[in-house]
């Protein structure tokens, strides 16, 4: 027992920093993964099989990766599922038939989602006010305006577009858009804004002395969350079909939930965009695993608070069995 | 004129004369409101969902926010709905659907401070769990049981306003007590101050923990089992607008959303004043959509205007 | 009419805040190659003057010129452009990035857009290389060092910059003396190259050991500017506080009694935090000091006494008996009293009236059978520690924030006295604090030891060490290493036990 050990150990050592984070986030994830597939052999046979799985996942790994540009700041977005809400219903009344007209529409709603983003981060720098509370409250406003632009589930998006979504071309086209973002974030957190990011979520005072806008990054981070949620946004409007003011309710605490399972911390500077999309994958396939096994979808409530908890307190307790000393 | 000003920054005190500003203004303006029949009901709404506000007050001053009481009101009536209808006597349904809800409270704080979940996340858990349990439990639809002995606890008024008015300014005064005489009340405000310096100098944060938990548990308990008097039936989201509310209300009463500072004293005027704009917005008639974000911009307006973290320094 | 080679000149610059005057008419000017000591008490206006330099701050009178402009109002990213640079005693590493992340914080080399890695790991090498922190990993994350080590790093950081005038402000409070001297080496090393120095500190020997001009305030004034050789040491106490220098420490008393007198606590083969075997007694009266380097361990003695720490092997005893002790109000209810070195994070609610503060720790006693707090009571509870600790306040019901470092000390000490403690424990009892309060904690010191109080103090300060311990026992890597008493405590012997491991006695 002690060789396996000092292997996993050693394993451990020889990865580079940032995957050594990781590492538990990993592992959770092949159990899940091998879990899939005994749950769905078909998907090992099928290629085709992929692409309905991939679009089951991409809207929580989308705002995972949203909900965690907050988290690296220190805050938390309890508006994001309002928002997301939000944004479908601004897919579905700016997307026309015909390329250009869904072309247009995909544009108004990134741009919608970085607005949502520069409002609120707005709010929360110069009014020096918690995250927490701020996006309390905008989630109702948020909420009002999905009221306001569809009252009920409607709009039109293009079949085209759904169509190339869900199977068009020869690949799961949803899970190539996160691989590119992954990919994107890669670069982005190289950049200067990137680490600023990291930086004022580690100490923001200290950050500023260095001479580093806090207010301009944490404005900026607000964006990419809208920039992602948008996208969960127009990942969710080709599934559907609609646009729906009430659909986002469902993301809001999953995304949290999803985040943690990620690797996110609530203090803020540490986690990674990959992490975020494990963690997202992660807590699906434990609802999948649940509902596989036969329970009714109420226990999802139940599930989601659940995770939640037990991913905070299973890094906590496993911090005080390694050692850790203090808070 | 400097005294009045001094008065003024107050929030509390501010919170107090707007209230009574909005008071005549509407008593004045909108027809009907200024009927005792109409403020009987103002008073009668507040003190329902005031007792939920008086312990998210509590967990705020702590420095935390207890996302979970919108569930816990539900749990309250749900469970002593459910208990009537068993047959159980009335005093043994109230203890019952108490006695749930301060056992949310007391997992609450379990997992605050033994798995170092924040406040926010382990009560937005702790509801999605309440949520997800009733909805298994009683498949969706809520056992319908209220004698009349509960909804005249709530809605009789042998003395002017109804007796559910009266409880919550009798447990007013209780939680009143405990927070500014009681060397409690101190040591709640000083783990919302600072918790470090609170552990030093003897509190025990743990156990202060449970007891704040609990009470908002308690309070929020009350609350769904008056509401459930004063319809005489309950449904699966009867506490939902409570989450918020009961977080404006504590807001617009002046206390500080970041902890450790406002006065207790304001949760009334905050809940009342909710209610207020509550009923105007009703008045005019305004659609859901709107209501909504008048609602977050209300929120946001007042946390500009005087809930503001202080300038470090 | 202003000379080329001056690089900052402050001209009669007044400062206020809400009303209150913090610097008037104070004047300075720096020429390449000098380094500037700035020394007064605490609330003499030391970081405001600097704050106003470095931009955080705005000033209301005078003018600032640097580099032959005159700057009206500069914030912090431009003083920087200026090449001025600060290193605070507040430690501004983030603890999320790795080591050369910091460094190169909002000055990243880029390449294409994005941060070049490798060349900011290997600049980032050569420096630590340069002030001897070989062991230290660029890329290991910054929250993993120690005090020191970030202290360290701030200075690297400080000197990538260039920087043509660095401010130091306290920014060797976490550092032992070879580290200082490494430091000094290198800021010599640059004055040559023309670099200028503001340097504050509470250790007088390292002033004089850096600098070559000192300017002295006291309550916002300018008092004298020489060079620093003209103003020897008593002078200098006297100027800052008008008070001559020998009378700091109160008399010593006669170890030998106490020596033969009876115990209060002992700990025997205890094991806390990294602490193992660690075994010493406390003598009723005794003043006991834990000397020792930086961060070998000596604030767990006094957690373990005071209950925060488990200990996990061993036994403690008090007054006789064995005892374990389950948390801080375990402790207090046996008479233990703990004064946290962190004033503001862990000794105070800052937020909070003095009232709020001063009662605190003494609630239980001012309560009636129903838990309510007898006002009247209280009030005179607060009125007796106003006068007999001589709290300078507007009044009880001010916010302790507004004070200055010693009046709020006062206020922690008169907290944790209102409850009579047997045993007295005092993490840096003075840190930060000016010389008059000092004196006047240290006489309080002496008199509760007088009346029979025991007390356990760390201080980082030598002489505090030698002037008011009766007993000092020095820790070294979580051991406890050599115990000095009577006679053997001088400042020699004291250092040598700290340094070096087990080899006098």
């Amino acid at each position: 027992m002690n060789e396996r050990t000092k292997a996993i150990v050693s394993l451990k050592d020889r990865l580079p920093g940032q995957h050594k984070k990781l590492l538990s986030v990993y592992m959770t994830f092949f159990v899940f993964l091998a879990a899939e597939f005994i749950m769905d052999p078909l998907i090992l046979k099928s290629y085709s099989r992929m692409w309905p799985l991939s679009l089951q996942f991409a809207p929580l790994m989308l705002c995972a990766m949203s909900q965690g540009c907050i988290m690296l700041v220190g805050g938390i977005n309890l508006a994001l599922g309002a928002s997301l809400s939000l944004a479908t219903t601004i897919a579905a009344v700016t997307m026309f038939e015909g390329a250009a007209g869904t072309a247009g529409g995909v544009m108004v709603t990134l741009g919608a989602g970085m607005a949502i983003g520069l409002v609120m981060g707005l709010v929360v720098t110069f009014g020096r006010l918690p995250d927490i509370i701020v996006t309390l409250a905008f989630s109702y406003i948020w909420n009002g305006t999905a009221l306001l632009v569809l009252s009920k589930p409607g709009g039109h998006i293009p079949g085209a577009y759904s169509g190339f979504l869900q199977s068009g071309g020869a690949v799961p086209f949803a899970g190539i858009i996160i691989l590119l973002l992954l990919v994107l974030w890669k670069i982005v957190k190289n950049t200067r804004l990137g680490i600023n990011v990291y930086a004022i979520g580690g100490n923001a005072r200290a950050s500023f002395e260095s001479g580093i806008n806090v207010h301009l990054t944490k404005i900026l981070a607000y964006m990419i969350s809208g920039l992602f949620m948008a996208g969960a946004a127009l990942v969710l409007v080709g599934q559907t079909g609609c646009g729906d003011p009430t659909i986002g309710n469902a993301y809001g605490t999953k995304s949290i939930a999803a985040a943690i399972l990620g690797g996110y911390s609530f203090s803020g500077g540490i986690g990674q965009m990959k992490g975020a999309v494990l963690g997202a994958f992660i807590y699906i396939a434990i609802e999948n695993v649940l509902f596989f096994s036969g329970l009714s979808s109420f226990y999802q409530y139940i599930i989601q608070g659940a995770i939640l908890i037990a991913a905070i307190g299973l890094k906590v307790i496993s911090y005080y069995r390694g050692g850790g000393e203090g808070a | 004129m400097r005294r009045c000003r001094e008065w003024l920054k107050d929030t509390t005190n501010l919170a107090y004369l707007t209230m009574m500003l909005v008071w005549l203004i509407t008593s004045v303006t909108i027809k009907g409101f200024a009927r005792l029949g109409h403020n009987v009901s103002t008073l009668q709404t507040a003190a329902l969902m005031g007792f939920a506000v008086l312990g998210q007050a509590i967990v705020v001053i702590s420095g935390g926010i207890d996302m979970s009481v919108s569930e816990i009101i539900t749990l309250g009536s749900v469970t002593c709905a459910a208990c009537i209808k068993a047959g159980l006597p009335l005093p043994a349904a109230i203890v019952l659907a108490l006695f749930a809800c301060m056992t949310v409270g007391a997992f609450n704080a379990t997992s605050i401070v033994f798995l170092k979940v924040p406040p926010i996340i382990q009560t937005i858990a702790a509801g999605c769990i309440i949520e997800g349990t009733l909805l298994v439990l009683t498949n969706g639809t809520p056992p319908a049981g209220c004698g009349p002995v509960l909804s005249w606890m709530s809605k009789g008024k042998p003395l002017v306003v109804t007796n559910a008015f009266w409880i919550w300014m009798a447990m007013y005064g209780l939680l009143w007590w405990l927070m500014n005489r009681s060397k409690f009340g101190r040591y709640i405000y000083a783990i919302g101050t600072n918790v470090n310096t609170a552990r030093n100098s003897g509190v025990h944060v743990t156990k202060m923990h449970y007891m704040i938990y609990m009470l908002s548990g308690l309070c929020a308990g009350i609350s769904g089992i008056l509401m459930l008097g004063n319809i005489g039936s309950t449904y699966l989201t009867i506490g939902d607008p409570y989450q918020l509310y009961s977080i404006a209300s504590v807001v617009i009463g002046g206390i500080a959303i970041t902890g450790g500072r406002g006065k207790f004293s304001g949760v009334i005027a905050g809940t009342i004043l909710t209610v207020l704009i509550r009923d105007i917005l009703n008045v005019m008639s305004i659609s859901e959509a709107y209501r909504n974000i008048f609602q977050g911009l209300l929120v946001l307006g007042l946390l500009l205007t005087y809930g503001r973290e202080r300038k470090a320094g | 009419m202003l000379l080329k080679d001056v690089f900052l000149q402050v001209k009669n610059v007044s400062k206020s805040f809400f009303g209150n005057r913090v610097l008037s008419n104070v004047s300075a000017e720096l020429k390449p190659g000098e380094f500037l000591a700035l020394i007064g008490e605490n609330g003499a206006g030391k970081s405001t003057l600097i704050n106003l330099i470095t931009g955080i701050y705005s000033y209301d009178e005078g003018e600032i010129w640097i580099d032959g402009k005159l700057c009206k109002t500069i914030t912090p990213a431009e003083a920087q452009r200026l090449g001025i640079y600060t290193v605070r005693q507040e430690l501004s590493i983030n603890p999320v990035l790795t080591v050369a992340q910091n460094v190169f914080l909002g000055h990243e080399i880029l390449k294409y857009g994005l941060a070049d890695k490798r060349e900011m790991e290997r600049i980032t090498r050569e420096l630590l290389d340069s002030v001897h922190l070989n062991h230290i990993d660029p890329k290991q994350d910054a929250g993993t060092l120690t005090m020191a080590e970030k202290q360290m790093l701030e200075f690297c950081k400080a000197v990538y910059q260039n920087p043509r005038l660095l401010v130091l402000d306290e920014a060797t409070s976490a550092l032992d003396d070879d580290q200082v001297e490494i430091l000094f080496g290198k800021l010599r090393e640059l004055q040559k190259k023309g670099l200028m120095v503001i340097f504050i500190s509470h250790r007088l020997h390292e002033l004089y050991e850096l600098c070559n001009m000192m300017t002295v305030l006291k309550d916002g004034q300018q008092i004298v500017t020489e060079p620093i050789q003209s103003l020897d040491e008593d002078r200098l106490i006297s100027l800052m506080t008008g008070r001559a220098i020998e009378d700091l420490f109160p008399a010593k008393r006669d170890g030998e009694k106490l020596r033969r007198g009876p115990e209060l606590a002992r700990i025997e083969n205890g094991a806390f935090g990294k602490c193992k075997n660690i075994s010493f007694t406390v003598k009723k009266g005794e003043i006991l000091g834990i000397g020792g380097l930086q961060g070998q361990g000596q604030q767990t003695f006094l957690e373990c006494l005071f209950g925060m720490r488990k200990l996990e092997k061993g036994t403690m005893l008090l007054e006789g008996e064995p005892v374990t002790l389950k948390g801080p109000s375990d402790a207090m209810n046996r008479g233990i009293a703990y004064l946290p070195a962190e004033r503001k994070t862990e000794g105070l609610f800052v937020s909070h009236s003095i009232a709020f503060n001063l009662t605190f720790a003494c609630l239980g006693e001012l309560c009636n059978a129903m838990s309510t707090i007898r006002k009247k009571k209280e009030k005179e509870e607060i009125h007796q520690a106003f006068t007999s600790f001589s709290i300078k306040a507007n009044g009880p019901n001010q916010i302790i924030s507004e004070l200055s470092g010693g009046n709020q000390q006062k206020v922690v000490l008169a907290k944790w006295l209102a409850r009579n403690p047997k045993l007295l424990l005092l993490n840096e009892p003075t840190r930060g604090i000016d010389v008059g309060t000092k004196k006047e904690i240290y006489e309080l010191m002496a008199g509760l030891a007088e009346k029979g109080v025991s007390i356990v103090m760390i201080s980082s300060d030598t002489m505090e060490l030698i002037g008011m311990c009766d007993r000092v026992i020095t820790v070294y890597e979580n051991q406890i290493n050599c115990e000095l008493l009577g006679n053997e405590l001088t400042e020699e012997s004291l250092v040598k036990a700290s340094v070096f491991r087990r080899d006098i006695k």
